[in-house]
């Protein structure tokens, strides 16, 4: 971590020598040797070590450190004299870190308490050896066990009824002493996590329907600093080995609470290095009802209840699993700290977020990955896909011969269990008229396409501080492309087998959507058809304004919530009517699981929300003329890929609407709140062009589109933020006219996925749920630095004034309200007459 | 799907002038208890198409809805809890909707309709 900095630099960090635990120093007596100025953090390598690292606020207070130490007597290091001097940092200069406080009573947290050495040594030992043997569960970066009842970390929730293996009499022991304490209640289930070095948890609040009062958690092999958030408020508890964490009350319901993923602690201005592994028993009481806590805003329950996954419904589904959550998610729950992001579930831990952290640990040890692989194996009742053919995926970008076809029932998923009729037919028509044309097999490299973006100049003056509401955002399929799903027409549709069926090589590698229609459907669509059970598992915080918006109609409301996404919205209100609908039958199929009641029991009473949900078309509702007093269309619009289509779904929202109802519409803006975030993670993107894929500029397509094709862009990512944009502004400088930029710039979104294909994470590329068919792997891509699946989505972001201009276009409309809301652009209209 | 969204949706193929409502073919039709709210009920009855409710309800055998229905009705608990079990509690999971002129048939699955259109449908 330090190192010399080159000759006579001065720095704000120092090296102390023959100072440290070795020389009988310890870090308090070190301390005392530091003048107070310039918030000195100390940083012992180890307890063997003869030297101590001093960090200061500033390379002036470690310049004055270092005059004062030369003067220190000797006489206070017990006849040593120091030798001091200025380190450098290899590699970045640390994360700033909030020093943790080691009594709760300092947080200021209510309902968090600390009970410090709870259990004895030898208890601790008893514990540790009694959860050793057995079948843990593999999860992105440690590993989990469960007594009692089983956490489903893709639901986030427990079933009630189904109890496993109650807890060891090591641990029953000290539970009762848990159970014992006043105001605990009758905790009946047990969550064992072990945390490599390194190794955090991410934040969340443990879903309030799942659990019953409050949590405890003992931290045993090793110390943690547990970080608690709520609404811009920030703290920082030391949880020594040994210690009882007691989580009650608002710290339970309202606190996110999580262990940053880093390998030192700050805990009173000193560095501690975290131990080589820590081993967390939390208890809890497993409840299964809904909850009426004062802290709505992060309840489940009053959020509207969250559908069973997929992965929850799988009976046969294997025990081992990687709640790989999205890389979005995780940064909407870190970044927009108490605004809606819930990251509930104890364990929601990405090994693909782009907050990256460690390094993935478990590869470290072979050990531990042969131990893994074993269990993972065991536990699958198939085999997953074949590591080989994704290898190839890899290499290549594609795959070059048909993949066997369990790896497509695979990559299909939970399919095979219930099938769904439509996709299932849509497969086999897949499979029927693409397989003679070559093309089922082929994965054509997401286009490698470029659009010109005249705008892009300005972004970086524009864009501010917060991520946008990644969560509701794109939580939406559009309506795309009609008809698709209509077998008997589309998979002969001769314009598409072609283009699709061709080998790639024969097109460079390129097959560029031809029509709006296709781009929607390959971009849009399928993509959410694709991730869908995943990413409703992720998305369920209900957006304020929307949730206002709601809340001002009148009783027995009939509202349209066109591309519904996952149907957050349906709970909001009891007392009217949603009718949802959604281009994605993925995303239909996870919005309609909220109509069930939840976790039917003797103790849930709860009824069906009045909500349903249809497939169907944006552009071609199902409804009456008239039918609806209020529609919203949220973070739809901007898959859309032209202009007349944007309008064309407009007026079909004021055809359902009564007259004098409202539409609530918003969508991306290209004023993003954070580039970084954001516009960094973003593809540029060539709309369709009617004439041959090419990467030549295509003026005449521009006057539609507002984007020219230039030069094929690199597979970018994240990691490829310069040439990304390099290349955009390359296109910006030349090709656009600019009359047109009013569209541009067009942008698929990577969707960085789980999926790595070591052992353990195979099962998140395939039983996650993840229904991938090879129509769908048009947009998805290898990502082979990250070892994930990335889902591309298509979105045109909106410049100011675009939205109400669109609006204000059409005849039967009126801008009620046009407002900017988190890096979206939002109108509410109405319909005239 | 609830029959109360029945009676919000009718076919939007292109050209056709008999759109309303679709024709239930049912092969699953559940029961799910929904909170009874008779001001939700007096809500929503003016928004409604009783025949189409009727013919609906008639078509998945439940029993008790009259005819025609007159506003005083809203007043008589008797009468509300018929109308609110057959316009939110019966629900139907697979069978058809089928579009009153052309006959096209629109898959209802696990309780959702799918309603898109074919291309020559628009």
């Amino acid at each position: 971590m330090f190192s010399r900095p080159s000759k006579g630099e001065q720095t704000r960090h120092l090296f102390i020598g023959n100072c440290g635990p070795a020389v009988g120093l310890s870090e308090q007596q070190c301390l005392s040797l530091l003048p107070k100025a310039g918030r000195p953090q100390l940083v012992v390598p180890s307890q063997q070590a003869s030297h101590i690292f001093v960090t200061f606020e500033d390379v002036d207070a470690a310049v004055a450190a270092l005059n004062h130490l030369q003067r220190v007597p000797c006489t206070v290091t017990f006849g040593r004299s120091l030798v001091v001097r200025h380190a450098a940092v290899k590699g970045p200069e640390p994360m700033p870190q909030y020093g943790a406080f080691t009594d709760a009573e300092d947080c200021k947290v209510p309902g968090l308490s600390l009970i410090k050495e709870f259990v004895t040594c030898a208890e601790e030992q008893d514990m540790l050896r009694a959860v050793e043997n057995g079948d843990w569960e593999a999860l992105a970066r440690r590993r989990v066990r469960h007594y009692g009842y089983k956490f489903e970390y893709k639901s986030r929730n427990v079933d009630v009824n189904k109890p496993i293996e109650p807890m060891p009499q090591a641990v029953g022991m000290v539970m009762d002493r848990v159970r014992a304490l006043p105001g605990m209640p009758a905790l009946d289930q047990l969550t064992v996590n072990e945390y490599p070095l390194g190794v955090g948890l991410s934040p969340h609040i443990d879903t309030h329907s799942a659990f019953k009062g409050a949590i405890c958690s003992l931290s045993l092999a090793g110390p943690a600093v547990m970080e608690f958030r709520r609404q811009g408020q920030h703290r920082a508890l030391k949880l020594p080995q040994r210690s009882l964490l007691i989580m009650a009350d608002e710290a339970r319901l309202a606190w996110q609470h999580y262990i940053p993923h880093r390998k030192s602690d700050v805990v009173n201005s000193i560095i501690i290095p975290r131990a080589a592994h820590r081993i967390s028993f939390t208890f809890r009481q497993v409840w299964g009802q809904t909850c009426d806590c004062p802290f709505p805003e992060s309840c489940d329950s009053q959020q509207g209840q969250l559908p069973p996954t997929r992965k929850a419904l799988q009976a046969n589904a294997p025990s081992s699993g990687d709640p790989s959550t999205d890389g979005e998610s995780l940064q909407s729950s870190s970044l927009t700290s108490g605004l809606l992001a819930i990251t509930s579930g104890s364990d929601i831990t990405s090994c693909t977020s782009e907050e990256s952290g460690p390094t993935e640990p478990w590869k470290s040890s072979s050990a531990d990955l042969s131990t893994r692989s074993q269990q993972s194996d065991s536990n699958q009742p198939v085999e997953p896909l074949e590591p080989a053919v994704l290898q190839q995926l890899a290499s290549k970008q594609l795959l070059a011969e048909s993949p066997p076809q369990s790896s497509i029932e695979q990559l299909v998923g939970a399919q095979k269990d219930s099938p769904p009729r439509q996709t299932t037919d849509h497969i086999q028509e897949e499979r029927r008229h693409k397989l003679p044309a070559n093309s089922f097999s082929a994965l054509v490299p997401g286009p490698a396409l470029a659009a010109a973006d005249p705008e892009s100049s300005r972004f970086g003056d524009k864009l501010v501080e917060v991520l946008p509401d990644t969560d509701r955002l794109d939580s939406h399929a559009a309506a795309s492309t009609l008809g698709q799903q209509n077998h008997e027409k589309q998979a002969i549709n001769a314009s598409v087998a072609p283009m699709y069926g061709t080998h790639p090589d024969q097109q460079q590698g390129r097959a560029l959507p031809q029509t709006h229609e296709q781009l929607e459907g390959t971009y849009v669509t399928s993509m959410y058809d694709a991730i869908a059970p995943h990413f409703s598992a992720t998305r369920f915080a209900v957006w304020p304004r929307v949730r206002g918006f709601i809340e001002s109609l009148p009783a027995g409301a009939i509202v349209a919530d066109v591309g519904c996404g996952n149907g957050k919205y349906f709970g909001v209100r009891r007392d009217i009517m949603v009718l949802g609908s959604d281009r994605s039958i993925g995303l239909a199929k996870v919005a309609a699981q909220r109509l069930d009641p939840p976790l039917p029991n003797e103790f849930t009473t709860a009824a069906s929300l009045r909500a349903d949900v249809a497939v169907a078309d944006g552009f071609v509702l199902p409804m009456r003329d008239s039918s609806c007093d209020a529609v919203l269309c949220i973070a739809v619009l901007h898959h859309i890929s032209s202009v007349p289509r944007r309008k064309a779904m407009l007026e079909e929202l004021l055809r359902i609407l009564k007259p004098g109802g409202q539409a609530y519409v918003s969508v991306w803006a290209t004023l993003q709140e954070d580039p970084a975030k954001t516009l960094a993670k973003w593809e540029a993107l060539q709309t369709p062009s009617c004439c041959t894929p090419s990467p030549e500029p295509a003026p005449q397509n521009t006057e539609i589109l507002g984007s020219c094709p230039v030069s094929s862009l690199p597979q970018s990512t994240s990691e490829h933020d310069e040439s990304l944009k390099h290349q955009t502004l390359q296109a910006a400088s030349g090709n656009i006219p600019t009359s047109a930029s009013r569209d541009a710039p067009e942008w698929a979104r990577p969707k960085h996925l789980g999926a790595p294909f070591s052992n353990q994470q195979t099962e998140a590329a395939t039983g996650d749920g993840l229904d991938v068919t090879p129509d769908q792997l048009q947009g998805v891509r290898f990502d082979e630095q990250k070892q994930t699946l990335v889902f591309r989505r298509y979105y045109h972001l909106f410049e100011e004034g675009e939205l109400s201009e669109l609006v204000s276009s059409i005849e039967a409309a009126h801008v009620a309200e046009c407002f900017y809301d988190k890096s979206n652009w939002c109108v509410v209209m109405s319909r005239t007459t | 799907m609830k029959l109360l969204t029945h009676n919000m949706l009718e076919c939007r193929i292109k050209g056709i002038e008999n759109r309303y409502p679709f024709v239930i073919e049912a092969s699953q039709v559940d029961t799910v208890e929904q909170d009874f709210d008779p001001d939700f009920l007096r809500h929503m009855y003016p928004r409604l198409e009783w025949p189409a409710l009727k013919a609906a309800a008639d078509s998945l055998g439940v029993t008790g809805l009259p005819t025609s229905v007159s506003e005083d009705m809203l007043e008589d608990e008797e009468f509300l809890k018929v109308f609110h079990h057959a316009l939110l509690e019966v629900v139907l999971i697979e069978g058809f909707l089928v579009c009153p002129e052309s006959g096209r048939k629109f898959p209802v699955s696990k309780g959702i309709p799918n309603l898109l259109l074919n291309e020559d449908e628009v």
